[in-house]
């Protein structure tokens, strides 16, 4: 049984708060692997192998070195601050009608949130619209759950995205080592994202990129004569849409690539999101993912 | 072609509406917000003052719509290819005098009927559409060939009067009572000599008889003919009074006319009659040396005599110069009530034409509906 919300559906949920649940639940329920391991997990030592131990815990490494069995165990970083990073410009409005990428967003950024305040984690959130500055401190508790949820709720997408402001703000905004999770579709300059972003893992903090985007941004469904207008900085391009979609698709899939492939070098997590896809499903996997990560068991060098 | 109403040609101003339509069409150019330009080719973009037509196919196919509508509206008739000269075609009626007067042999020595005949046939030869009248009183044909012409449907309507135009042919009157419309030509007949004066010419007459009876069947024969004027003029019938065969045959067919004014002439006498080449062959019921047989024999005679008209020895004829005032062309015409446009054939490719812009829009403003609502409703 799939308990995926579809992307229609959580469009039509108005109460940012239920939709977050949901997609929570819906992750819960399945026959999928758990991918709760807990969002900041840190391996933390071995202990010799007890009857019972689950094997997927076993260090084979260390058994083919050493001829012992040694069980991995993970330290559940509790109170492990996380800074929700929400891109709301201009670009994230997109599409005008239907699900936005801002809603998309706006529910995965609330889906975690709950996800990590449940889990005994402290989360905030840092978001940036029409050049304002909206700020909620890393903490825990179902009440600042609910307050942090409103906020969300509260913003719109408007204005300018500036990186560099947000992203290295909200890493001096964690007193101590947490993660920082930045939800955007990074249509920015790409340097200045990239300084910032290792601002961050300079800071000690763990960096996660969400990098949401449309169907119709990737596909670019669009005929005839059509008047773009930049959401952001209102410039109006009139083209055969035709004539230039070829070349879009192909710029579009070269930037996704970009940004996945610098994130990969820089070790830090990225994951896309298309609008088109249930958020349950798009967080499930960054979440595996993230987990897979931590069951490696090695702390990634991380960049000067 | 001719056109039945070309005023009609000034809708094709209409042409400059779609012209005018798919010049400014970019106005209505689709807006969409859109995150981000930097993918979108900037060389590519059009100005968005610049105008320029587009979608040629279309447009082409709405020019065409009005084109032929209106060439349609203007009513073209196709015209065949006997037409001579512009106005529509030719359409005539000969007629053709053939009184005794025109029987007169032309200086060339040739009858006028045959140089009129001659006439008439080319005269039809030239037109579209002709009809040849013979008559020995042209002047009461008049009336008919203008109904004829009515008949005939749109074209140049004209009456040929081919004659000697004896005094007395056509008069002022009748020409006046001629519709403006038809045109009047007149063929004189070059004719001359003398009308032969009362001539009475009675055919050569046999009697057959049983030989018993000969000698009473010539005694009718004289007494028959006695005081018959004679002429030296040969005479175009044969009669055999056959008082020897008792066959009866009532159905002879007159191959002649004289044969038939014979006929008629002896229609009460219960005569039979059969005819062998220009001969009548007539057994009378009376038997020879009667009185009946005599008067039979008589009548006959004189129903077979030519015997021309005395107005037809008149030898004054009308003038050239009234001739002359009296031709007038022929005028194009509609004809009798009918409308006889082809622009029926215009219109149903209109409809067609409708049709497939009616499919070609269409398919263009699904496309591009289609790719809006992709854009609409993939989120």
């Amino acid at each position: 049984m799939t308990s995926a919300l579809a992307p229609d559906v959580v469009a039509a949920i108005d109460d940012l708060e239920l939709a977050a649940r949901l997609v929570v639940e819906g992750m819960r329920a399945g026959p999928h692997r758990s991918p709760f391991h807990g969002f900041s997990t840190e391996f933390d030592q071995h202990r010799p192998y007890r009857a019972g131990d689950d094997i997927k815990h076993l260090d084979w490494q260390l058994l083919a070195r050493t001829d012992r069995l040694y069980t991995r165990q993970f330290r559940e970083t509790t109170n492990a601050p996380v800074m929700l990073v929400l891109d709301a410009s201009a670009s994230m409005a997109f599409p005008d009608a239907g699900l936005s990428k801002f809603r998309y967003a706006q529910v995965l950024t609330a889906a975690l949130a709950y996800l990590i305040i449940e889990q005994g984690d402290g989360a905030g959130l840092l978001a940036m619209s029409d050049g304002e500055l909206s700020y909620v401190p890393a903490r825990g508790g179902r009440a600042h759950l609910r307050g942090l949820i409103a906020q969300i709720d509260r913003l719109a997408p408007a204005g300018r995205w500036h990186p560099a402001r947000v992203i290295e703000r909200s890493a001096d905004l964690l007193r101590r080592r947490g993660v920082v999770v930045v939800v955007s579709d990074f249509y920015d300059d790409e340097d200045e994202t990239r300084r910032a972003m290792r601002h961050v893992m300079r800071r000690g903090h763990d960096l996660a990129m969400l990098q949401v985007i449309a169907a119709d941004e990737a596909e670019f469904p669009y005929g005839g004569d059509t008047e773009f207008v930049d959401a952001e900085f209102g410039e109006r391009r009139i083209v055969s849409a035709e004539a230039v979609a070829a070349a879009y698709r192909e710029g579009i899939a070269g930037f996704l690539q970009r940004s996945r492939r610098l994130a990969h070098r820089d070790n830090v997590e990225f994951a896309l999101m298309r609008t088109d896809e249930p958020p349950g499903n798009a967080l499930r996997m960054y979440l595996l993912q993230r987990a897979a990560r931590h069951r490696a068991g090695s702390a990634a060098p991380r960049p000067a | 072609m001719n056109w039945l109403a070309p005023a009609a040609f000034a809708g094709l101003a209409l042409m400059t509406v779609p012209v005018l339509v798919h010049l400014f069409a970019r106005r209505n150019a689709r807006t969409v917000r859109f995150p981000t330009l930097r993918f979108i080719d900037p060389v590519r973009a059009v100005a968005p003052r610049r105008a320029r037509l587009t979608d040629l196919g279309l447009l082409a196919l709405r020019l065409a719509i009005i084109v032929i509508a209106v060439a349609a509206l203007a009513q073209p008739q196709w015209t065949a290819s006997s037409d001579r000269g512009a106005g529509g075609p030719l359409v005539r009626v000969i007629v053709v005098d053939t009184s005794e007067s025109v029987a007169r042999q032309t200086p060339a020595g040739e009858p006028g009927f045959d140089v009129a005949r001659r006439e008439a046939a080319r005269l039809v030869a030239e037109a579209g559409t002709g009809l040849i009248v013979e008559t020995d009183r042209p002047f009461a044909e008049l009336t008919g060939a203008v109904e004829w012409l009515a008949s005939s449907g749109p074209g140049r309507h004209e009456i040929v009067v081919v004659s000697d135009f004896q005094r007395g042919t056509l008069t002022a009157t009748d020409i006046a009572a001629l519709p403006d419309s038809v045109g009047l030509v007149t063929v004189r007949v070059d004719v001359s000599g003398d009308v032969a004066p009362g001539e009475f010419a009675p055919p050569p007459l046999v009697v057959v008889a049983q030989d018993a009876e000969r000698s009473l069947a010539d005694a009718t024969l004289r007494a028959a003919t006695a005081s018959l004027p004679t002429s030296a003029t040969a005479s175009r019938a044969t009669i055999v009074v056959d008082f020897t065969s008792t066959v009866r045959d009532p159905t002879a067919v007159p191959d002649s006319p004289w044969m038939g004014d014979v006929l008629w002439a002896l229609r009460n006498d219960g005569v039979d009659a059969s005819r062998r080449a220009d001969t009548l062959v007539i057994r009378p019921v009376s038997a020879p040396g009667t009185l009946d047989a005599a008067l039979l024999i008589r009548r006959a005679a004189r129903a077979a005599s030519v015997a021309p008209d005395a107005a037809e020895r008149d030898t004054a004829t009308i003038a050239d110069s009234v001739l002359r005032s009296w031709e007038r062309p022929a005028m194009m015409s509609i004809g009798r009530s009918e409308d006889r446009s082809d622009g029926r054939w215009l219109w149903a490719i209109v409809l067609l034409l409708l049709v497939a812009e009616h499919y070609v829009r269409g398919g263009r403003t699904t496309g591009g509906a289609r790719a809006a609502g992709a854009g609409e409703a993939g989120d």
